[in-house]
């Protein structure tokens, strides 16, 4: 008589794991990894944000990272290896203690594969490489954070956060310090495009344009509009979507994009309404000096004629 | 799953007690029964859903520093692959090998000619190749996006299957995905994978097999009257067709030999309401994912159904039939602004339509992205 009380409350807490642990699984995870969470101070560390979708197809991310800021300070933030391919707000190091990040995964994701283990393991949205201030514990914790399901209407996906705990003391000796990124490849390669929308910037003409670089990330773009061929010295630091200076669309446009390692990848746009030969100064240039050339050459032979009948 | 193992054994173990002891507990364990034999029904349905895509290395990715010289180094450590000074145009000397994997020809001697130059560093080429390899419609186009930016096009053999290859790729994770557009100008549903491809190999990605596309003749249609659901899939391959109601309806026909399927779909079974009905295929084991859910309404009259729309009707805010980087451009414009006239009624017919361009109208657009 004395199992049936016990199988009840066997039966009861099953139960509650049971749907507990469901519905744990069903819930998308946006989690830190580290490889220590007890650091020496001064010591430069790593921290993933990493995605972890459950199963579920999501395309969509955003939220605000805050950390300590009596204790740690961001040294970069990598996001070379990221799963993001389109970011609506680039994630980057600000005065304050938050840094802000919203990006999305168009055809969506559910992990990543790969020939070395078989299913599908989370993705990496970003890196930290912080550095330890000084003495204490704090948290490092994603607010507001948002994962949208593929389901063509942004359903919000069930989102579990799990913050990152941090110890920093001066009797944890220093680890080695994570490698710097070796990045000998230039950015991928990509093809602005010149575009015309009533919608914005007052109809006229802008470039859209964005690439990837997977080794240390894209650092920045930059451009320049040349009615000539030959690339100028002075490049313009540019953001995509671009509105195009010539608006008559008869420029060479270059668009450079820089990875974190320096390396460069340039995209050329020819124009749309190339110059006609009377309208390019390079050529007119050419033809006045071939003319002026050819004058003196006439100037002269036509003086050592006269020289000789003289003589 | 250790839950469930849990379970299953305090069932096994306890069942014959509890069932003669307690009613209650009787209904508690049938329940439980239920709970979990639905669940693993539902299980079971999503493991079959999936499509088998096999990943693998063909050729290994060189490691320099492993002192065994691979693919495109010169040598590795003491690797030298049989190289010498004397090969290499010297007289004599000892060749050794760079951390980077290349000759370290400055102890070798040169002859009495003046030896020359010496050569410049040569590049090692590494080839880091991904090949795709699948099965969609006869004769149709194939589209890889590459990180959401189309990537490469084929067109699929009379089979059905097709192979595109992409190179000159650095090692990372890649989001690739794939579509293909029937013989009519339906396009299938995105088939995506996200892999990470390791710098200097050939991943070889197959077992791609793109879901059916799916039309219907009537979008409303008289109770008790036929409905016709077809497409396009695999010559010769086992479709399912599905029919979501209260009940669930499964219908199974062969494609014919140009992988058109047609089934005439008895209305009578169904409920006088809004219903889905979606298709997956299965040619030599291999099973594709089902397509895209397509509605029609069970009513009292007959309604054709409207011609496909070539373009998207949600997300292409340029009306170019693409939702692409330059859609993306637009509504990042007009993210946290304040929204033109012109542009709340994009907004409202082509987005989610809550008055502002935030997170969820870039989500729509990702689901509709065509790259």
């Amino acid at each position: 008589m004395n199992k049936i009380p016990k199988l009840k409350i066997l039966f009861l807490l099953s139960t509650l794991f049971f749907l507990f642990s469901w519905q744990a699984a069903d819930a998308a995870q946006l989690n830190f990894v580290s490889q220590s969470q007890e650091i020496g101070i001064g010591q430069e560390f790593q921290v993933d944000l990493m995605l972890d979708t459950e199963e579920e197809i999501v395309n969509a991310v955003e939220g605000e990272i805050a950390f300590p800021k009596e204790l740690l300070e961001i040294k970069e933030i990598r996001d070379g290896d990221s799963i993001i391919n389109l970011w609506i707000e680039r994630p980057s190091i600000k005065s304050t203690d938050r840094v802000f990040f919203s990006g999305i995964i168009p055809t969506g994701f559910s992990g990543v594969l790969s020939p070395y283990y078989e299913g599908y393991r989370p993705g990496k949205i970003f890196s930290f490489i912080f550095i330890s201030k000084s003495e204490g514990e704090g948290i490092v914790d994603l607010k507001d954070g948002k994962v949208l399901l593929h389901d063509g209407l942004g359903t919000p996906a069930q989102l579990s956060i799990l913050p990152f705990q941090i110890k920093i003391s001066r009797e944890i000796p220093l680890a080695q310090a994570p490698s710097v990124i070796e990045d000998f490849d230039p950015p991928e390669e990509f093809k602005p495009e010149i575009v015309q929308n009533p919608d914005i910037f007052e109809g006229k003409y802008f470039l859209v344009f964005a690439t990837q670089d997977k080794g240390s990330g894209i650092e920045r773009y930059e451009m320049q509009e040349t009615r000539n061929k030959i690339q100028e010295k002075n490049w313009k630091e540019a953001e995509s979507p671009y509105v195009l200076k010539d608006q008559n669309l008869k420029s060479y446009i270059y668009v450079k994009a820089v990875d974190k390692a320096g390396n460069e990848r340039i995209a050329v746009v020819e124009p749309r309404y190339p110059l006609k030969w009377y309208e390019n100064s390079l050529i007119l240039g050419i033809i006045i000096l071939g003319l002026i050339i050819l004058y003196i050459i006439v100037k002269i032979l036509w003086k050592k004629s006269r020289n000789i009948r003289k003589t | 799953m250790f839950s469930f193992l849990f379970y299953l054994f305090l069932i096994f173990r306890y069942n014959d007690k509890m069932l003669s002891n307690n009613v209650f507990l009787k209904k508690i364990c049938l329940l439980v029964l239920l709970i979990i034999s639905g669940l693993l029904i539902i299980g079971y349905n999503s493991l079959a859903d999936t499509t088998q895509l096999h990943i693998e290395i063909t050729s290994p990715a060189s490691v320099c520093g492993n002192n065994i010289k691979e693919g495109s180094e010169q040598c590795d450590g003491s690797d030298l692959g049989g190289q010498s000074c004397v090969s290499r145009g010297f007289a004599s000397g000892t060749l050794s090998c760079n951390a980077n994997c290349t000759f370290n020809t400055s102890a070798c001697v040169s002859g009495g000619g003046g030896g020359g130059s010496g050569g410049g560093y040569v590049a090692p080429t590494v080839i880091t190749q991904v090949i795709f390899t699948g099965r969609a419609y006869p004769k149709s186009t194939v589209t890889l996006l590459k990180d959401a930016q189309i990537a490469a096009t084929t067109v699929a053999g009379a089979d059905a299957n097709f192979q595109i290859s992409i190179s000159g790729l650095a090692g990372g994770n890649y989001i690739f995905s794939v579509y293909s557009e029937d013989k009519e100008g339906r396009r299938s549903s995105l088939l995506t994978f996200p892999i990470s491809i390791t710098q200097g190999t050939t991943t070889n990605v197959s077992g791609i097999f793109i879901a059916p596309t799916i039309s219907v003749d009537k979008s409303e249609v008289k109770r008790g009257d036929n409905i016709v659901i077809f497409g396009q899939s695999v010559p010769n391959s086992e479709i399912t067709i599905s029919v979501n109601s209260d009940e669930e309806f499964f219908n199974k026909l062969i494609a014919d030999a140009n992988g058109v399927y047609l089934y005439n779909f008895d209305t009578s079974l169904l409920e006088m309401e809004q219903h889905f009905t979606k298709s997956k295929s299965a040619y030599n084991g291999e099973i594709s994912s089902f397509s895209k859910a397509i509605g029609f309404f069970v009513g009292t009259k007959n309604v054709a159904a409207q011609p496909i729309a070539k373009c998207s009707e949600k997300a292409d805010l340029n009306d170019d039939c693409k939702v692409n980087l330059v859609d993306f451009s637009i509504a990042a414009y007009w993210y946290k602004r304040p929204l033109s006239e012109a542009f709340k009624k994009m907004e409202q017919e082509k987005l989610n339509n809550d008055g502002k361009v935030d997170l969820v109208d870039f989500s729509v657009m990702a689901y509709y992205w065509t790259g």
